[in-house]
């Protein structure tokens, strides 16, 4: 269970890669194609959809890094029992946020395909189609933050660290002796 | 139920779950609900899917995964190390000699990876122990470090600056254009504090120098060269015109690829890592985008802005009083909470104000990163300090009392902005006319 989640994560963060890859070339093509004299028809477009996949797929691969930002400042301060009680609150409160979020942007797409909507663009595509990754990506990051709550309540796995923090937790360089190590 | 009930009731929820450690992105959202709820609109979840979808498949948006995606890559390559032993023999006569190795390396590092504090850490590790070395003194380099770790927030391409253009739906090639000037004074004025400041140190301890002659000098460009390039090129590009700042991003990812290439620092892994690390950076930053675009739609229901704007209309502030208002607000939020944050809360509640009081909202873009700056800075509780202070291992109030002067320099340089708003608009203006 616990591997078959985590290659979820990663494999819609992977998705989301690669749909930032795809985004990167439709603008290369689109610019070397006006330079030719070639219209890459609704180029802009398709672009702006990727990147609402991206963007979606990713966030539970974003999650599991720690990578949605938060105010720490105040919580690390507090004695560790009640730094524990204030994560499972907010982990509470997260899951009832994200389940009703992601049961409106499911709700966003079956409507666009109730009533058969098309982009405005030149090319026209079904809309349901290309919001159909939002809806993915969001139920994806739902299960992955219930599967937090519940880790954080059964286990006392505590909430992933963010890079900042990671760095302001770091050990310090010893200044005093003469370095010798490579920067990288 | 007033607006000003309405207002203070959001205002404590905003604070509330900020305090308690809730995701920004969710907590943007979560006031949003609120406001709605209070009001009595029953369509709030409706808004939220139609704001949320029109926020992120905006295509000029495209250009923030592409610009961090570009930084990920460069992160990854020498580039620190080449911009400290390209730079070291140019300055070796000015006064204060590596410490404006430090400011410039940092400013440009900065400006292509697009996070300060990681810039900080990044230079600092290489030049700190060299600073030691050589004997500088140690307040001065973590000070430098400090004060230009933030330099590239303002250089373009900044993610800062394209957040604030989408958010505020200013153009965000007239936005690096604005940028170019007061970034620009502002590295002359960390240079020159530099300059002076060992002038006066002269009669103490004398440091070893280092004469290289021309032969080295010439050599050691063929190592700038390149990333300046790169820069050069995006910069370029967008003022003449010739891209719009998303293709000059793709351009910059490709560019990048190459130098990575090229440097012998690019193989399947650390391709794989840059691009994870811009999923993680861009992801992050575009769902708080997209909660930004929900609570400026709440906001405009419950006419909060409007409000607001109405009440200092009556106040009669002059637009210079207002900025001063504003500025200590913002130095305060910016204590706790990162520039983008500030950002969007800031495009959500009090634009609609700002424009109504006359000012520039290209100006006020400068203006806010500045001030995003400044309290990244600000002693003794800005991010950087902390950064630096786990870094070097020293005390908060040593690093937060190294870093004062720059942080005294980023107030003045705001107050020069203010009162000659031409050095923001002029660029940007005499380039669109052309």
């Amino acid at each position: 269970m616990r591997s078959f989640l985590d290659k979820l994560y990663l494999s819609a963060g992977a998705l989301s890669g690669l749909c930032i890859v795809a985004i990167c070339c439709i603008i290369l093509i689109r610019v070397l194609g006006r330079w030719v004299g070639i219209e890459a028809p609704s180029s802009d477009d398709f672009a702006g959809f990727l990147l609402a996949a991206a963007t979606f797929l990713g966030l539970a691969y974003t999650f599991r890094e720690g990578g949605h930002i938060r105010v720490s400042l105040f919580t690390s301060r507090l004695p560790a029992t009640l730094h524990k009680a204030m994560e499972r609150v907010i982990l509470c409160l997260g899951c009832a946020l994200i389940l009703y979020l992601c049961w409106q942007l499911i709700y966003l797409v079956y409507e666009s395909y109730l009533f058969d909507e098309l982009s405005s663009g030149y090319i026209a595509v079904p809309l349901w189609l290309v919001q159909l990754p939002l809806a993915i990506g969001m139920v994806i990051f739902s299960i992955a933050i219930i599967d937090q709550t519940i880790c954080h309540f059964v286990f006392d796995q505590p909430l992933p660290k963010s890079e900042e923090e990671a760095l302001s937790e770091s050990t310090p360089i010893a200044l005093d002796d003469t370095p010798t190590e490579d920067c990288k | 139920m007033s607006e000003i009930t309405i207002g203070f009731i959001l205002l404590g929820v905003l604070f509330a779950l900020l305090a308690g450690g809730f995701w920004i992105s969710f907590t943007l959202i979560a006031v949003s609900f609120v406001g709605l709820m209070l009001l009595g609109n029953d369509n709030a979840g409706l808004l939220y899917s139609t704001s949320t979808w029109g926020a992120v498949s905006d295509w000029s948006l495209a250009a923030l995964p592409l610009f961090i995606w570009m930084g990920e890559i460069l992160f990854r390559t020498r580039l620190s190390k080449d911009l400290f032993e390209g730079l070291t023999p140019w300055l070796s006569r000015v006064p204060g000699r590596l410490l404006h190795v430090n400011i410039l390396s940092c400013g440009i590092f900065a400006a292509v990876s697009g996070s300060s504090a990681a810039t900080a850490a990044t230079i600092g590790k290489m030049t700190l122990p060299e600073l030691k070395r050589q004997g500088y003194d140690d307040k001065m380099a973590i000070a430098t470090l400090a004060g230009s770790g933030t330099l590239g927030l303002l250089i373009p391409p900044s993610i800062i600056l394209i957040v604030y253009g989408v958010a505020a739906e200013v153009s965000i090639g007239r936005l690096f254009m604005a940028g170019a000037l007061p970034g620009i004074m502002l590295v002359i004025m960390f240079m020159g504090y530099t300059v002076f400041w060992s002038m006066r140190q002269k009669g103490g301890k004398a440091q070893p120098t280092t004469h290289y002659s021309w032969a080295q000098k010439l050599h050691s460009l063929t190592r700038l060269i390149p990333v300046s390039a790169l820069v050069i090129f995006i910069i370029g590009s967008i003022y003449a015109g010739l891209t719009t700042p998303t293709e000059a991003a793709a351009f910059g990812v490709l560019g990048s690829l190459v130098l990575a290439l090229c440097s012998g620092s690019l193989n399947l892994k650390s391709f794989i890592d840059s691009l994870m690390g811009a999923v993680k950076t861009s992801c992050m930053i575009i769902f708080i985008l997209a909660g930004a675009a929900f609570l400026t739609m709440a906001m405009g229901f419950i006419g909060l802005p409007r409000m607001l704007a109405e009440n200092i209309a009556l106040l009669d502030l002059s637009p210079y009083m207002l900025l001063f208002l504003m500025t200590i607000m913002f130095v305060i939020l910016g204590c706790f909470l990162d520039g983008i944050s500030v950002v969007v809360l800031t495009t959500s509640v009090v634009l609609p104000m700002v424009i109504e009081a006359g000012i520039d909202p290209l100006w006020f873009g400068i203006y806010i990163v500045l001030v995003v700056e400044m309290s990244q800075i600000t002693p003794p509780v800005g991010f950087n300090l902390f950064v630096i202070q786990s870094l070097t291992g020293r005390n908060i109030f040593f690093v937060a009392k190294a870093a004062l002067p720059f942080f005294l320099l980023l107030v003045a340089a705001v107050f020069i902005v203010t009162v000659f708003p031409e050095i923001v608009t002029w660029l940007p203006n005499s380039m669109s006319r052309g």
